[in-house]
């Protein structure tokens, strides 16, 4: 028999289980809407639809067959004509379509259409002349039916698109996040052991007057810094992609905080067996701070990675390092947004990030639970 | 702590072999810059998706050939693609680093900002006669290119500072099933039928039809709406509300909180208040676009850019006129005569504007001219489906298999041009959306006047008063 304190463990547990199951499908669910939509063929990617259905329903459509078209499709006398084929009826793999044809008058007409060629299905008989309104039941196979709403088209026209070097794009974000990443974190490293472990005239003041630095909008140093890139003749120019964006106030604090706690200890007994500044900061500060330099590393990663507008304004259309975020924004235009297309994009876009997750989820963890725990 | 410091040469190898890989690429990645301008050869950015890029680059080529047969010469047109997100900042930012190309494709309420930024060139500089060109433009098209200037003497002039390459404005896509479901007869599509449908399809007529189609059981609302100005002005425009008011002392004035103003934003707020909008433009809610394709929304206010993926998504749909309101106005329609009815619809699109640091102004000029030549605006219209901004075009535009497009070519006769006054963002999304919402959210008229008011307030102080310093 179960305790009662056991049944009761068990009933939390499974309670708690069931509240996470909940948040982490909450939590998910936009990635899992960008994958999804990311697969569905054109035009289904607002759709609320993410079961492939068996059995469709068509229409109904407007067709003169007199030979003037009222709707969209062109319903000639003999045969459904291609360049106006309901986009429904252009399904490979469909097993059966049924027609039900009614005309204003009240004459009703049903039947099945044949497959024309491997996708076009089309009528046998003609139609008498007259305005007729048509319903489609379209039945396919399982994986018809899959296939009629998702694709790995759009990745295709993704990285075969001639006048979209998606490869390009991609390289130069990473270009771009790599480097940015790799100096700021070599650059607040090096300005926090100053900070965190040497003394000098107005330290206090200089960090404070940094701190409050941090509290300006970014938005404020954006034309100061474009003002710089431009008298340099950066324009166009892996460094005004990168170099503004090296001092980073938030990433010098994240690291100073860090730094104080290695003990002073450690670094006056290195200093005692003759060991240099250099030395120190490589051998001792550098391994030690590890987890928050991995910290550093993938935020500023993800901040660049993710950097639209200044890569959009000190990139012309003629630069050879015109990034992602930049190449994935040409799928929203003035008015429409090609979202099967631009979901694709962006699930490849994540995909560097999820893999440095996976790479420095160690560091990660022991940095951000390093203050935890008391000794 | 040692195995850490066991690692340390390794990283410390590593780590110099990245630093002097970042440095070698940022020494040989220096140059860069600015444009080259050389003789015959123009740079163009543009904003136009994929399918209409192909388009584009095939008119580019035939008025290269064209040019070379009918002048003697080659000319080359560079043309490059920026994004639609922010391209005016991007404008700007490269006019002040002179990397700036020679032709900008804007949309049409942002050229202004161009305009008062003194960067684009006043077309009448290089052709006197553009107006007399333009006089074929559909009306709308032409005003958004013609901007009134206060200049130093306190007069209001207007110069021309672009052509225009695309129009667009919005009517009203309904579900067809819907409707046949609630045994209401579908809506006019022609200017004919409007003027003749009885019952008329005016605003009391859409109201009482939004609510027939409202069945909140089954998730469905009769009509979704959209917070912006954009969006709101066809019915500020049916109901006669005027926007901006030009002061004797040519000093311009904000009048959208008059009676007209306030009649037409509360019969559009009272489709929300009689719970047959559902509140569709509020933050996170199912937008109307999307849930016109999930058939939740039975009628929706939308432009043509959103035939091809309706159709594509299978729904059922028909388009109609935005129902008229108190303002009926004679107009013109093709082969003579007017009708008069009282909707409208308002003005969007792109212009082609060049800019003051081109070398080549009458290259880039002839170029303009070639684009909206009505055999080559006509195919533009044809192979993409939009509504042609060129008069001259439209009998050679086929509309027999996208009949839905002639129902927006009839509605935008009806259109009344936008405001025309700088920094659109800031009036859409800074000063009008929150105050649409509010009155949305007031559920009365003098909610409604309350937000009106202080739209205009916030118009005079963060807009007007800067565009009545004269230039």
């Amino acid at each position: 028999m179960m305790s009662g304190y056991r049944f009761l463990r068990m009933i939390r547990g499974s309670l708690l289980a069931a509240i996470l199951l909940v948040a982490a499908v909450f939590v998910l669910f936009p990635f899992f809407w960008m994958l999804s939509t990311s697969l569905k063929t054109e035009g289904r990617g607002m759709k609320f639809e993410f079961l492939p259905r068996r059995v469709a329903e068509v229409g109904p459509v407007e067709i003169d067959t007199a030979g003037v078209r009222v709707g969209e499709i062109q319903f000639d006398r003999t045969t459904v004509d291609e360049t106006g084929v309901h986009p429904a009826l252009r399904s490979a793999g469909a097993d059966e379509v049924i027609f039900v044809a009614e005309e204003a008058k009240g004459k009703r007409v049903s039947g099945r259409l044949f497959p024309k060629d491997t996708e076009v299905w089309a009528a046998r008989e003609a139609l008498p002349a007259g305005n007729w309104k048509i319903t489609y039941t379209v039945k396919r196979g399982w994986k018809a039916a899959f296939f009629n709403l998702y694709t790995f088209n759009n990745y295709r026209r993704l990285i075969r698109n001639k006048s979209f070097p998606f490869k390009t794009y991609l390289f130069n974000s990473f270009l771009v996040s790599v480097s940015a990443a790799i100096l700021t974190v070599i650059l607040c490293a090096l300005a926090a052991y100053v900070f965190a472990k040497k003394e000098f005239p107005g330290k206090t003041v200089l960090f404070w007057s940094f701190m409050a630095a941090m509290m300006i909008p970014g938005m404020m140093y954006m034309v100061p810094q474009f003002a710089i890139v431009t008298q340099f003749g950066w324009i166009n120019t892996l460094q005004g992609l990168v170099v503004p964006h090296l001092a980073n106030v938030f990433g010098l604090f994240l690291l100073k905080q860090f730094m104080e706690a290695i003990p002073d200890s450690l670094l006056e007994a290195a200093e005692m067996d003759g060991a240099t500044e250099t030395t120190k900061f490589l051998k001792i500060i550098t391994p030690l701070s590890m987890p928050s330099l991995a910290i550093l590393f993938l935020l500023t990663f993800i901040t660049q990675w993710n950097n639209f507008f200044w890569q959009l304004i000190v990139n012309t259309p003629d630069s050879p390092y015109i990034t992602l975020p930049y190449g994935i924004a040409l799928f929203r235009g003035q008015y429409e947004t090609k979202y099967e297309l631009m979901m694709a994009a962006s699930s490849f876009s994540i995909v560097p990030i999820v893999i440095l997750f996976l790479f420095t989820q160690r560091y990660l963890i022991e940095g951000l639970t390093a203050g935890g725990v008391k000794e | 702590m040692i195995r850490g410091t066991n690692r340390t040469p390794g990283i410390a190898r590593k780590g110099g072999a990245c630093l002097l890989g970042i440095l070698f690429l940022f020494s040989v990645g220096c140059g860069g810059g600015r444009i080259a301008q050389e003789k015959g050869t123009i740079t163009l950015w543009e904003t136009y998706n994929n399918e209409e890029h192909d388009v584009f680059m095939e008119i580019v080529k035939s008025f290269e050939e064209w040019y070379a047969k009918e002048r003697g010469e080659e000319v080359h047109v560079r043309v490059k693609r920026i994004p639609f997100d922010q391209h005016i900042q991007k404008i700007k930012f490269s006019a002040i680093t002179r990397t700036a190309p020679d032709i900008v494709r804007v949309d049409a309420g942002e050229l202004i900002d161009l305009v008062y930024g003194q960067i684009v060139y006043d077309l009448k500089e290089i052709d006197p006669k553009i107006e007399e060109y333009l006089s074929t433009f559909m009306p709308v098209a032409r005003e958004s290119v013609r901007i009134p200037l206060r200049h130093p003497d306190g007069k209001v002039r207007t110069g021309v500072y672009g052509i225009p390459d695309q129009l667009t404005g919005v009517a009203i896509y309904y579900n067809r099933t819907m409707f046949k479901e609630a045994g209401i007869p579908f809506p006019p599509r022609t200017l004919r039928e409007l003027r003749d449908a009885d019952p008329p399809w005016d605003f009391k007529r859409f109201r009482e039809v939004a609510k027939a189609l409202t069945k909140p059981e089954r998730n469905q609302y009769g009509v979704a709406l959209n917070s912006s100005l954009w969006f709101s002005l066809p019915f500020f425009n049916a109901f006669g509300a005027d926007f901006i008011k030009i002061d004797p002392d040519g000093k311009f004035r904000c009048v959208l909180d008059s009676d007209s103003g306030i009649n037409a934003l509360t019969a559009l707020a009272s489709l929300y208040w009689d719970g047959s909008e559902p509140g569709a433009w509020l933050a996170g809610a199912i937008n109307p676009d999307r849930g016109f394709i999930n058939n939740k929304y039975a009628m929706i206010v939308s432009g043509p850019w959103n035939l091809k993926t309706f159709r594509k998504s299978g729904v059922d749909f028909g388009v109609t006129f935005i129902p008229e309101g108190p303002n009926r106005r004679e107009i013109p329609v093709p082969g003579g005569g007017t009708i008069r009815v009282g909707t409208s619809t308002n003005v969007g699109g792109t212009d082609m504007a060049i800019l003051k640091t081109t070398r080549q102004p009458r290259l880039c000029y002839e170029f303009l001219k070639y684009l909206t030549r009505p055999e080559v605006h006509a195919k533009w219209c044809n192979a993409l489906g939009q509504i042609p901004v060129q008069t001259l075009a439209e009998p050679l535009v086929d509309f027999s298999g996208n009949p839905d497009l002639k129902v927006f070519v009839e509605q935008m006769r009806t259109a009344v041009p936008r405001p025309k006054i700088p920094r659109y963002g800031v009036l859409e999304v800074s000063i009008m959306v929150p105050q649409i919402e509010r009155a949305f959210r007031a559920r009365n008229r003098a909610g409604v006047r309350l937000a009106l008011g202080k739209a205009v307030e916030e118009i005079d102080r963060r807009i007007l008063r800067d565009v009545n310093v004269p230039r």
